[in-house]
């Protein structure tokens, strides 16, 4: 009997400690979850340098995306895989559902966009001089001209549907804003900064045809300003931190040089043709497998804004004479004859685009050449042509990329 | 966290330690009863019935002769009841004399209506069926596996449960199944049952495998010889007990145990030797011959000097071989018995599956020790501990580039070469049989599960329960692409890439319950059962990535032999508290009214969230028990109606209702710096789904009981339904926050008809027929718009129903297809009705004959297979020769030929492709399959004999698992029931996934 007694003196304090375990320790629903940052444990203001490092770098990644599916979409490239969603770019008729427009071109661009505008929209101190402004304004006005350059349609922060006009806009506030800024910053990066914001204004002047002010930052723009975004080689990170061209030329085998940009035979234009490489693509449907050379790493940078460009700029905007200058001078440094072409406006201009084709094979320029100039760009895929690959439908005759139903249809200023 | 759990398991390690002296105490002057329990047909010893001393913790079971023997402490009055599934339960009384033995025998008359089984699961005490106002339903696994060849848990439960849908999801051995019970009702969580083991909740789920679209299944972890019994508790009317996470359906696991009060030691041996054949094989690929290739130089050997134009084929997976015969060995041994006051079992297994493809072989080796024990005959303890370890190696396989079938059937005949260069007819440049077989991917598991439950009773009609339990997991998957010259695979792959994942997982179970037991009355008329207690269950998830490539040979792939390397890991903890009571009232053990609440708690709501209130309430009424039924047991048996009405929930995954970013680098210069990106944009008022179910439902038997039927009408409505909103991508966010909005309803009706059209000396003749409807159906979507592309959102249909822009009309002359719009829907994901039927010979009472057929209804299946090769890649003769389908089919399937016009016509005159006209891929998948066929010959007992009277029981079967397929003329794949995205509940598709084999297997089993 004893026993029993100490027994269920026992099974009570078992009960007992079972009740007082589950309803006395308030912390039983509160664990550990070191996998989540939570948005409360950031400091804005002190972190604020780490947010616009991440716009840029979002920007950086999203850029990668936008230039290989701008490649195929304006014929620099074919696609050499099987995805039908990406050889509807090459087809040039991308559905509104096509699950690689939302995904891979039209989300990157809008993080790139909104992580900008996180920053931007902080009380940081030295509102005038502040360089985390300067760097978001930059990206965030960069954002816009790729949105403008490549989307039929743009929209910001679920807001109302852009025209082209409306993205170009914002582009040159922005930029504007980047460069009082960074001008006013005077630090090495800040004036770096503030060159790319305006080659960027420049671009996006032109797109408006506000020419005069076009030329105007194109000529500001100091001699030899080059600004290339790193990407590094890290086997964890490469979605985000690696150079995407490369990447997908890789690991997925699905950009082929066209053979429109093979046959310039010209430096600028860098591919390695099938028994010069050992790559293979990840289509054996889609021919032989010129890989683009330009980008032989993960670390290879990609250009984002030059003096180059800003000559081209201000050529496109000037007079024929200045274009031939530049044309030119752009085919001797490339080993080619001086152009003895037509001399037409048109005939010079079809040339300096071709000319700065090459010059910027693969960095995204194509796209937005093509948007000003639609009838001036050879080498396009052709509307109502056989795809060279069998089982599609012909190629398509999209100017420009819808946005996609996942945002057309969430988004409530798009509902009809 | 391991405070308050360190101090549960002390109290509970200090229960037994504090216990066993006692029980020393205890043993003098005991008194004992002895007996046997036989079948009322044939008078067969009955294995495996308990044995209850009413009013005490004092149980025991029979050995296989039937025998049992209960002390008990005091001498006088016993009474004692006796349950075994499939017999009526008895009670019976005896006078035992102090230190003395008697006997007490008992005869148990077969019952269809289990009204008198006790169930376990879904009440907060053992309760009987009859007691019980929502169905659960008990696999009896133990007689299963005398027939069946059944090597997992999924596959004891295929068409044995009105409801509980399994589909097989690949040929693969060892991959998963999908399991869902009453259809599904979450868009964005699980729609997967719990699982619980004697009572501790398991790991359940499905990791993922780096092989394609196909999972591990940890249910598979589990050896299905160790298992007694399954109870599945099929929705929210049941399972409100399990909490805000249980509305899937709770699956309760109880294991073999002990032979308490039997001398006698038994062991069991059973192997089990089969083979696997693939069926089905893969169709040819086409292609025509250009000049190139017919040239006399060609090295195409199928070209080569052919006119130009041929339609050639090719076969890589055939030509080469790819295809085995699986093979199949299963042995388990174990051992079961006790003592006076105590019973162990112990079972060691190893099951060891090759698959039909060259890397795929799966298996499992167990160990599980049950020792139960009575102290005292108010305590028992019982406690089990399982060590299991498994391995998986998986074929490449689905939407895979690296895969078997995609290899193959992606192939081309026209990259056929005499030399074996290039592609040679296969998908990718040298990448054939041999460089896919060489990939290597496989995960190991080690689960350890650890429970011990203490029963206390201070009276008789007071109990107390604490469960303390814990399932330690670790899973190790691997992926390793072997080092090559020949560039198989892509990117650094070619160079060695080694993948790891290093997963564990741990979860905690500590479940207490008082339960009152009192009947009060004139002759106990009325009785009542009061029942609480509290429920905690912590899951802490832990994984380790590693990611290496470039190594000097392939044996030195170690993490540290990588020449360029990563690492990535995370941690997530849930912890969920639940406070559960109930009251059961009943009347002349014939009425019963029940209700009950649970509240919980849980670590993944919002902060703005209460604590979710779950009640239940029901009744059950054994009708034919009742006086003024007496004119109608001519026909009834036995007749019991019910009707319960519950509320559970399913709750999202950690930090689920934070706002969050997500961490990810930056490049600042030429140097990595952290980095942080918007994530999630969270929701603080995120609270569980809530099922609500009514159940009504009948229990009869008819025509000496040779004929019951269950029946079943379901309703069950979630509400709060959890969706991910879907935000425009402009926001910024990487991830769509869950909110609570809409409503899923499912319906329908379960059936489940037991007869015995013949009972004689020769023959016996068992027939199940068992079905349910599903009505599945998103009733409201909460303003949110539907969402998706193939499988759609939509209110007003099932989830994930397939969509398209539906072909309105071909014009057969001009090739003008005219398509809708908008997407609408045109096929079920779901079944709207599955069925079994099981019939059984048994001949002598030695030899049974089992042939069970089952079929699932009215669902489509998106044959992606055949959408690529024949509008991707265009390598099917279906589009290659025009001969072999209709000119109406051709235009459904390809749209308009005719060069310069769009291949389909929207009605607003807009063209469209093929990516959004898939009607004719769309196809149904309809079946009925002959999924087991086996034959057992149980050894007469006159042999046995034979052999020195040691062998107590010895059976050998013979049973072949899906044995026919006959499906719906209008699918074109092999198999309407794989799934190559496994992982995606709500995608029903075939692509490049491997069908179902066959499999034969022979076993023995032999009792000692």
């Amino acid at each position: 009997m004893t026993s029993y007694k100490h027994f269920r003196s026992i099974a009570v304090a078992a009960a007992a400690a079972t009740l007082v375990g589950a309803t006395g320790c308030a912390k039983i629903l509160e664990p550990e979850n070191p996998t989540l940052l939570a948005v409360d444990t950031v400091d804005p203001v002190q972190d604020a340098t780490t947010l616009a490092n991440s716009a840029q770098q979002s920007y950086a990644a999203a850029l990668g995306w936008a230039i290989m599916h701008g490649s195929w979409f304006t014929g620099e490239a074919l696609v050499s895989e099987t995805f039908p969603t990406r050889n509807d770019f090459g087809r040039r008729d991308v559905q509104i559902t096509n699950g690689s427009l939302s995904t891979d071109l039209w989300f990157p661009i809008s993080q790139a966009a909104a992580g900008a505008d996180l920053v931007l929209k902080l009380a940081l101190p030295t509102p005038t001089t502040n360089i985390n402004y300067v760097r978001t304004s930059t990206w965030r006005g960069y954002s816009f001209i790729t949105m403008s350059d490549y989307f039929c349609q743009g929209a910001v922060s679920s807001g109302a549907p852009l025209t082209r006009t409306n993205m170009l806009d914002s582009a040159v506030v922005n930029f504007t804003s980047a460069i009082t800024r960074g001008t006013a910053n005077a630090t090495t990066a800040g004036i770096q900064l503030a060159n790319v914001a305006r080659v960027g204004r420049a671009r996006a002047y032109l797109d408006l045809g506000r020419k005069a002010d076009a030329i105007a930052d194109a000529n500001a723009v100091p001699a030899g300003f080059s600004f290339s975004f790193n990407y590094i080689d890290d086997a964890g990170n490469r979605n985000r931190l690696g150079n995407r061209l490369w990447q997908f030329t890789l690991d997925r085998g699905s950009i082929s040089v066209a053979p429109y940009f093979r046959a310039f035979d010209d430096p600028r234009v860098r591919f390695k043709a099938p028994g010069a490489h050992t790559l293979s693509p990840q289509d054996a449907n889609a021919g032989p497998f010129f890989i683009q050379d330009k980008y032989p790493a993960f670390n290879s940078p990609i250009r984002v804004a030059s003096k180059l460009e800003a000559d081209y700029i201000a050529a496109e905007a000037g007079s024929t004479a200045d274009q031939l200058l530049l044309i030119n001078a752009r085919r001797v440094a490339n080993g080619k004859a001086p152009y003895a072409g037509g001399t037409s406006a048109t005939d010079v201009l079809t040339e300096l685009l071709v000319q700065k084709n090459l010059d910027f094979f693969l960095e995204g320029q194509r796209m937005g050449d093509y948007r000003r100039n639609p009838s001036l760009i050879p080498g396009l895929p052709v509307p109502g042509a056989t795809y060279f690959k069998p089982g599609f439908a012909p190629i398509g005759n999209q100017t420009c990329i819808p946005l996609p139903i996942t945002e057309t249809d969430n988004n409530p200023n798009f509902k009809k | 966290m391991r405070t308050w759990l360190s101090s549960l398991s002390a109290a509970g390690v200090a229960i037994v330690l504090a216990v066993a002296p006692a029980n020393m105490a205890a043993q003098a002057g005991q008194t004992t009863v002895i007996g046997k329990v036989t079948a009322s047909d044939g008078g067969a010893p009955l294995a495996d019935a308990r044995v209850v001393v009413v009013g005490t913790a004092i149980q025991v079971v029979t050995n296989t002769q039937g025998e049992y023997r209960i002390q008990t402490a005091q001498p006088g009055r016993v009474q004692l009841t006796v349950y075994r599934i499939g017999y009526q339960s008895k009670v019976d009384t005896v006078t035992a004399p102090a230190g003395g033995t008697a006997t007490l025998n008992f005869v148990l008359q077969q019952s269809r209506t289990q009204l008198s089984e006790i169930v376990v699961t879904g009440t907060t005490g053992n309760q009987q069926r009859r007691a019980q106002p929502a169905v659960i339903t008990s696999v009896s696994v133990e007689d299963l596996m005398k027939d069946s060849p059944a090597r997992n848990v999924n596959q004891l439960l295929q068409s044995r449960v009105p409801s509980l849908s399994v589909s097989t999801t690949s040929g693969t051995s060892g991959s998963s199944r999908r399991v869902n019970i009453r259809g599904a009702a979450s868009v964005n969580l699980s729609n997967q049952p719990l699982i619980f083991i004697d009572g501790v909740r398991l790991n359940e789920g499905q990791p993922a495998l780096a092989a394609g679209g196909q999972l591990a299944d940890r249910l598979n972890n589990i050896n299905p010889d160790d298992i007694e019994s399954i109870e599945v508790v099929k929705g929210p009317a049941a399972a409100t007990l399990y909490g805000a996470d249980a509305s899937a359906g709770v699956i309760q696991i109880i294991t073999k145990k002990g032979r308490i009060g039997t001398t006698r030691f038994s062991q069991t041996l059973s192997a089990d030797v089969g083979q696997a054949k693939q069926i089905q094989l893969p169709p040819d690929n086409y292609a025509r011959c250009t000049a190139a290739l017919v040239a006399p130089t060609s090295i195409n050997p199928l070209c080569v000097n052919q006119p130009v134009g041929t339609l050639v084929s090719d076969n890589p997976l055939v030509r080469e071989g790819a295809f085995r015969t699986g093979d199949i060995r299963k042995v388990n041994y174990s051992a079961r018995g006790g003592g006076q006051n105590y019973g162990y079992f112990v079972s060691l297994g190893a099951n060891q599956e090759q698959g039909t493809l060259p890397n795929n072989q799966f298996d499992r080796y167990s160990l599980r020790t049950n020792f139960n024990f009575v102290p005292d005959r108010r305590v028992t303890v019982n406690a089990s501990l399982s060590l299991g370890q498994n391995r998986l190696n998986a074929p490449q396989n689905d939407n895979n580039v690296y895969g078997f079938l995609g290899g193959g059937l992606l192939g081309n005949p026209t990259t056929r070469t005499n030399n074996g260069t290039g592609s040679n007819g296969w998908f990718g440049i040298g990448r054939d049989l041999a460089a896919i077989t060489a990939i290597e991917t496989g995960l190991l598991t080690r689960q350890n599960v650890v429970g011990i439950t203490v029963n206390y009773l201070p009276t008789s009609w007071f109990t107390n329960k604490l469960t303390i339990g814990g399932d330690i997991l670790s899973e190790e998957s691997s992926l390793y692409f072997p080092k090559n010259s020949r560039g198989s695979y892509q990117g650094n792959a070619n160079l060695g890439q080694n993948d790891q994942d290093r997963r564990s997982v741990e979860r905690y179970t500590v479940d207490y319950l008082a339960n009152a037991k009192r009947a009060f009355g004139e002759n106990d008329q009325w009785g009542m059962n009061a029942s609480a207690g509290v429920q905690l269950i912590s899951t802490r998830n832990d994984l380790l990535s590693f990611t290496g490539f470039g190594f000097v040979t392939n044996s030195n792939n170690s993490p540290t032999s990588a020449s360029t390397r990563s690492g990535s890991g995370g941690r997530t903890e849930i912890r969920q508290r639940g406070y559960v009571s109930e009251i059961q009232l009943s009347s002349s053990d014939k009425r019963f009214l029940n209700a009950g609440v649970r509240v919980d708690e849980f670590s993944v709501f919002g902060s703005e969230v209460k604590p979710a209130v779950l009640p239940k309430i029901g009744a059950s009424w054994v009708i034919s028990e009742e006086g003024f039924f007496s004119p109608a047991r001519r026909v009834f048996g036995q007749l019991r109606l019910r009707a319960a009405y519950g509320q559970t929930g399913r709750a999202p995954g950690a930090g689920a209702a934070l706002t969050t970013l997500n961490a990810t680098p930056s490049v600042v210069n030429t140097s990595v710096e952290s980095g942080a990106v918007p994530a999630n944009p969270g929701n603080s008022n995120l609270k569980p789904e809530r099922g609500s179910e009514l159940e009504l439902g009948l229990d009869a038997s008819f025509l000496d009981d040779r004929l019951s039927i269950e029946l079943t009408r379901f309703d069950k409505r979630t509400k709060d339904l959890i969706l991910a909103q879907p935000l425009p991508p402009s926001l910024g966010f990487t991830a769509n926050p869950l909110v609570n909005i809409g409503e899923v309803r499912n319906s329908g009706i379960e059936m489940s008809i037991s007869a015995t059209p013949i009972r004689s000396r020769i023959v016996d003749w068992d027939i199940l027929l068992g079905g349910a409807t599903l009505k599945n159906e998103l009733t409201d979507l909460g303003g949110v718009p539907a969402f998706g592309t193939l499988n759609r959102f939509t209110q007003g249909y099932q989830l994930g129903s397939f969509v398209s822009k539906a072909i309105e009309s071909v014009d057969l002359a001009t090739g003008v297809v005219r398509v809708a719009d908008t997407l609408s829907v045109i096929g079920n994901i779901f079944p709207t009705f599955e069925g079994t039927l099981s019939s059984t010979f048994t001949f002598y009472k030695q030899l049974r004959i089992t042939g069970q057929f089952d079929t699932k209804r009215n669902f489509s299946v998106y044959n992606n297979t055949a959408f690529f090769k024949e509008t991707q890649l265009v390598s099917s003769n279906l589009r290659l020769d025009t001969l072999t389908q209709s000119r109406l089919l051709r235009l459904r399937k390809y749209g308009n030929p005719t060069t310069g016009q769009p291949a389909f016509v929207q009605k607003n005159g807009a063209a469209t492709t093929v990516n959004e006209v898939r009607d004719a891929f769309v196809q149904p998948g309809d079946f009925v399959r002959l999924r087991e066929l086996s034959a057992t010959w149980t050894v007469p007992a006159r042999f046995l004999g034979r052999i020195g009277g040691r062998v107590n029981a010895a059976s050998l079967s013979l049973a072949v698992q899906n044995v026919k397929l006959w499906k719906n003329k209008g699918f074109e794949g092999p198999d309407p029931e794989v799934i190559s995205t496994a992982n995606n509940q709500f995608v029903r598709d075939d692509f490049l996934t491997i069908a179902s084999p066959r499999t034969t297997v022979v076993r023995f089993n032999i009792t000692f």
